[in-house]
């Protein structure tokens, strides 16, 4: 009789865990409290996405950043930061075995989102270079339908669509800072245009949300097709803000490449952005898909029991205790509720584990605001902080021995400045779920 | 407000654009003279924007001279009048409790004492309640009271205040230049002070302003401005910080008592609450004032005597800032006079055609100006008499229709509710660049909320200059957010209409950021982390910004 | 004697003789009114909000109070507005922006007579509330928006 798995977080770490438990054969529950980081990504994937916050890493050096194929950067990761989760998975294979699992874990992740006719472009050779509603250029490896098809690699002359009423979006200003990036890493040349929609997207001023929700109605794909009709031709980019509907956005986006052009989405940031809600729902029914059973409330405290974990439900919330022999916690940095910073200080609620930053120093147990440097560049210890895991991706100092961690709950590294958030998660869900199934495979208890 | 290059000669150079001289330069400009006023900043970003906001009656000053509490409430009505749309009515509660050293009838002598001038300023009479009573008005009240009293006084945007007064003045033919610094004096050949060489911070461009007569309105900054003019004047510093909620703990203000017998509030300020103030003596940096974490104890140890539940509230940041406070020695901070002194440098036998002003409240503005204007009239020669307290400030004409707004131009209603707050009976003309069909006015900060439309107009009519200047003109990125939902959108709109390059437009965000990140992180605690995770990976994640911030 | 603590310093603290008169003569007429019993201006609290109705000042109601400290978590990160969409909602009111003005603006439309136009056309689905990462309960926020006094 095989063991019981249970998954704490619906993020993407969570649910890489939990869709590995169920291929292996296992009967996984999720609990899931709500939207966390992964519903708010603006459209990249970054498995290693060029970053300053890591030491020597060429960004915009003489080369300009675009020097290293992600696979370098992988390698500068592992020597450069030596607590970031990553190099707790390459093993004896080093950089190479990293690789090998980065590439295994976006295959993965494109078989999950594929009937949500939702892609992963990109790969670990090359530079994708993604532009942001502001106008700036994210380099990085991997990105989601909507901002993939925006990659400006290759292209003749980049068209930036006007959609006037649409909020959070600046055609003008869009392109105004992209033709400096452009210039400043030495891309060119490559000609920016703002261009008028032939029809508008919207009447009035409207979220982007609710563009994309009307783009989803029947008369969507008219309004798109006449509103781009005969804007670009071959080898051009046409960009929108994040408005090709809520669903369906890469078949839209592949309707609208006629004639040698392509369409795609810029990087957008919440709340402007409509990436991670796309990928949550695609990840949801992917959950359904392999029967793996959710539940949506947040979870308490991890208690545990011999090999055996006990999961109560947290204040206000009901479901009965769930038990498990394999547990994977998925449960984020702050947003996500991994991490709560209350009035007794920073704490790790499930398990009032020790939390610490990637020069070892603790958080856990300390107000907040003590854990933070003036000068809002400098390293932050309270956003570097997170559990400490051991080679197996066990955290250190947790009890038992059928627990491990995935995402940016682990600790050691800053999502936001090393912008490694999405691949951390993915690459360290996938192999939490494999070694917890490993594990029940094993006979555990 | 531009025009940095045209004419540089004016009858009164003013240094110093918070209320007092924004205050003095319209009612200088409106008797008809000529009137140039430099700020090193941005218009009311010092005292002006830290203070309490708060256009009061002068309560406290029964004890000290009644004459005092009848002129501040005749002028708190006065600013009423003149500008009913940037004012806001504050009921105050202000429960006493068994430990408190003054007892419910004393304190209710006070007040009614203070009733009889409450219809001065639009006031209504105080009532007594029992802790029942008060508990049914505010159930977050600490149930230790003996009883309670509710007063209540007036709240302004001072910095939008300051704004008001600055565009009138140059809508009179002043000229109000901003992020211009005050150098070096010009001196005439028997050494009088005719005027200053100043500097504009963000061109770096130079020139002579020649003035007939040269005030020195700097606030705090008084003794640098008089050192720089080859004069000296001393002041007693007083360090002044409040905490700011993320939206209202109540739509009344609270009386909290310090550790130390201080009175505190916890009070109502627009969308949100504050929480303050502390009085210390200050001696650091005037240009680089951090909230240390002892102030922010003391002041949240004060408030939980009053609201014991104030601890649950999210707070998202503080501000801090100096009070010019006149020069006392031997006394405590909070005993030291909130009075004003003009001081004519050449009448003590120093630099002929200067002039300090120095001291001073918020609350009193209006009355200090007219007295300042008075004298350099007097000077001048000059015998138009002061009309500040008839005329309108802009956008006070009238009441905007606040509904009829919102349909007009098809923007949701807490949107129209803000823009009217801010503009007044202006707030139509703030929207007459938008086109409900081919420009529709969008929202760019959800928080305030503020208008794209309105960024523009800002831009265009009122000489802004800088992306973090918004904080202060329209409250852009104070809010939850900090910033991270509407700053970039923000710099887009405001690099067009300023003619920023892209360099100049990413600078201009990432120096919100970091002047947003000084604002948070001494009160960082609860769902502000959270927000600040999310502010931090759409600027570093997903905007790109590098780690060398300035 | 409770009542009068402190007299002392008070008297010791008053700084001008029209000051002390000022005192004196309400301070008797305080003493003789008390002296004569309570007074008889009816409920103080049926008094304050006559005085201040015209404002939009009501008593917070427990709801009102839950709302305030829920949505104070909001981060206004946007996710509801997209689920509001999706799910095909069109509130007069973006539920992000209902969050945002909760507590912030009630006073002001109360004052304006304006409330009751903002949330009416939410149909309560709560597909709001499912996207709520802090987990506030944006859809009675739409509710108590859409009441009248006493309910929000």
């Amino acid at each position: 009789m095989t063991g019981r798995a249970l998954v704490v977080g619906g993020g993407l770490a969570g649910c890489a865990a939990a869709l590995e438990l169920a291929r292996a054969g296992h009967p996984v529950r999720l609990l899931a409290a709500g939207p966390g980081a992964t519903a708010m990504t603006g459209g990249s994937l970054d498995v290693a996405a060029a970053s300053p916050g890591v030491p020597h890493l060429p960004w915009r050096d003489p080369l300009r950043g675009t020097a290293l194929a992600t696979d370098g950067r992988l390698g500068f990761l592992l020597s450069g930061a030596s607590l970031h989760p990553y190099t707790r998975l390459h093993g004896a294979g080093g950089r190479d075995e990293l690789v090998a699992a980065a590439r295994d874990a976006v295959d993965r992740l494109r078989s999950w989102l594929a009937p949500s006719q939702l892609g992963v472009e990109g790969d670990l050779g090359t530079n994708r270079l993604l532009p942001t509603a502001q106008g700036t250029l994210r380099i990085t490896d991997h990105a989601l339908s909507g901002p993939a098809e925006a990659d400006l690699t290759g292209s003749s002359r980049v068209l930036i669509a006007e959609a006037p009423g649409v909020e959070g979006w600046d055609a003008r200003g869009c392109a105004r800072t992209l033709i400096h990036e452009i210039e400043a890493l030495g891309l060119g040349p490559l000609p920016v245009e703002v261009v008028a929609l032939r029809r508008p997207l919207s009447r009035g001023a409207q979220t982007a949300a609710r563009v994309a929700a009307r783009l989803d109605g029947p008369d969507g794909d008219r309004i798109l097709t006449e509103a781009l009709h005969g804007i670009g031709t071959a080898g051009e980019v046409v960009l929108l803000p994040q408005v090709v509907g809520l669903r369906r956005t890469r078949e839209r986006l592949r309707g609208l490449a006629t004639g040698g052009r392509r369409v795609g989405e810029v990087i957008a940031f919440p709340p402007h952005a409509l990436a991670g809600y796309r990928l949550q729902c695609a990840l949801d029914a992917a959950l359904a898909a392999a029967e793996v059973e959710v539940i949506r409330a947040r979870a308490g405290q991890v208690r545990v029991d011999g090999e055996r974990y006990r999961v109560d439900p947290a204040a206000g919330q009901s479901f009965p205790v769930q038990e498990a022999d394999a547990l994977v916690l998925a449960t984020g940095r702050f947003v996500g509720g991994g991490l709560v910073a209350g009035p007794e200080g920073v704490r790790e609620p499930l398990l009032g584990l020790p939390l610490s930053d990637p020069e070892g120093r603790r958080v856990d147990g300390i107000p907040a605001h003590r854990s933070v440097r003036k000068g809002y560049g400098n390293p932050q210890p309270l956003y570097s902080a997170g559990v400490m895991v051991d080679e197996e991706l066990r955290p250190v100092a947790a009890p038992g021995r059928g627990l491990w961690a995935a995402g940016e709950w682990i600790g050691g590294f800053d999502p936001a400045r090393e912008r490694t958030g999405l691949g951390t998660a993915l690459i360290t869900g996938v192999a939490a779920g494999r070694r917890a199934a490993a594990h029940l495979d094993a006979g555990a208890p | 407000m531009s025009g940095a290059t045209r004419a540089r000669q004016a009858q009164v150079l003013l240094i110093g654009g918070g209320i007092n001289g924004t205050g003095i330069a319209r009612d200088l400009a409106l008797r008809g003279v000529s009137v140039l006023l430099v700020e090193r900043r941005e218009i009311g970003s010092g005292t002006s924007w830290a203070s309490s906001g708060m256009i009061h009656g002068g309560l406290r000053y029964l004890q000290q001279d009644p004459e005092v509490t009848h002129h501040s409430c005749l002028d708190s009505g006065a600013i009423q009048r003149i500008a009913p749309h940037l004012v806001f009515r504050i009921p105050f509660l202000m429960p006493i409790f068994a430990d408190d050293p003054i007892g419910p009838e004393l304190v209710e002598v006070g007040l009614e004492m203070y009733d009889a001038y409450q219809p001065l300023k639009n006031g209504r009479p105080h009532t007594r309640l029992t802790p029942a009573q008060a508990l049914e008005l505010e159930p977050a009240l600490s149930d230790r009271l003996e009883c309670a009293f509710t007063l209540d006084e007036w709240g302004v945007d001072a910095a939008r205040l300051c704004v008001a007064n600055a565009l009138d003045a140059t809508g009179h033919g002043a000229r109000v230049l901003t992020h211009t610094e005050a150098l070096a004096p010009l001196l005439s050949g028997t050494g009088e002070v005719v005027g200053a060489t100043v500097r504009d911070t963000l061109t770096g461009e130079r020139f002579d302003v020649h003035a007939d007569l040269t005030l020195n309105a700097a606030g705090p900054w008084v003794p640098q401005v008089a050192e720089m003019m080859g004069e000296s004047v001393i002041q007693r510093p007083g360090k002044g910080i409040h905490l700011v909620f993320e939206r209202r703990v109540s739509n009344l203000a609270i009386y909290a008592k310090g550790v130390d017998g201080r009175d505190m509030f916890t009070f109502p300020h627009e969308q949100n609450s504050m929480a303050g103030t502390t009085d210390d003596d200050y001696y650091g940096d005037l240009d680089r004032i951090d909230t240390t974490e002892d102030e922010v104890a003391y002041v949240l140890q004060a408030m939980e005597r009053s609201i014991p539940t104030i601890r649950h509230h999210r707070i998202t940041h503080t501000i801090q800032g100096v009070r010019p406070t006149m020069y006392g020695f031997g006394s405590y901070e909070d005993e030291l006079s909130r009075d004003y002194a003009i001081i004519d440098h050449g009448r003590e036998g120093q630099a002929q055609g200067l002039f300090t002003i120095t001291g001073g409240k918020l609350a009193a503005y209006r009355l200090m100006a007219e007295d300042a204007a008075d004298q350099l009239c007097a000077r001048l020669g000059n015998r138009e008499p002061c009309r500040t307290a008839e005329l309108p400030l802009p956008g006070g004409e009238e009441e905007a229709d606040v509904g009829a707004l919102a349909t007009r131009h098809a923007i949701g209603l807490p949107a129209a509710l803000r823009l009217a707050f801010r503009h007044g009976s202006r707030a139509d003309e703030v929207l007459a660049g938008a086109d409900p069909e081919l420009r529709p006015a969008k929202l760019v900060c959800a928080c305030e909320p503020v208008l794209d439309t309105e960024l523009r107009h800002v831009a265009r009519t009122e000489g802004l200059r800088k992306l973090s200047d918004c904080q202060l003109r329209v409250r852009l990125g104070v809010g939850a957010c900090q910033g991270s939902g509407c700053g970039a959108s923000a710099a887009g709109v405001l690099a067009e209409e300023l003619g920023w390059d892209a360099e100049r437009t990413i600078h201009e965000l990432a120096e919100l950021a970091a002047l947003r990140w000084r604002a948070v992180a001494p009160v960082l605690e609860g769902a502000q982390v959270t927000a600040m995770e999310v502010h931090r990976s759409v600027h570093f994640g997903m905007i790109g910004m590098s780690g060398d911030l300035p | 004697m409770r009542g009068y603590r402190g007299i002392f310093h008070e008297f010791t603290h008053t700084g001008s003789w029209r000051a002390l008169a000022l005192q004196l003569r309400t301070g008797i007429v305080h003493v003789a009114r008390q002296l004569a019993g309570r007074r008889d201006d009816g409920d103080p609290l049926a008094r304050f909000f006559d005085n201040y109705g015209p404002d939009g000042v009501r008593p917070a109601s427990p709801v009102d109070r839950m709302l305030r400290l829920d949505a104070q978590a909001c981060l206004v990160c946007g996710l509801c507005s997209v689920a509001c969409a999706a799910a095909g909602g069109e509130p007069r009111l973006d539920p992000r922006d209902a969050v945002v003005a909760a507590s912030r603006l009630h006073i002001e439309w109360r004052r304006l007579g304006l409330e009751g136009t903002a949330g009416s056309a939410c149909a309560g689905c709560a597909a709001c509330d499912a996207a709520c990462p802090q987990g506030i309960p944006i859809h009675e926020v739409q509710e108590a928006l859409a009441a009248g006094p006493g309910k929000g």
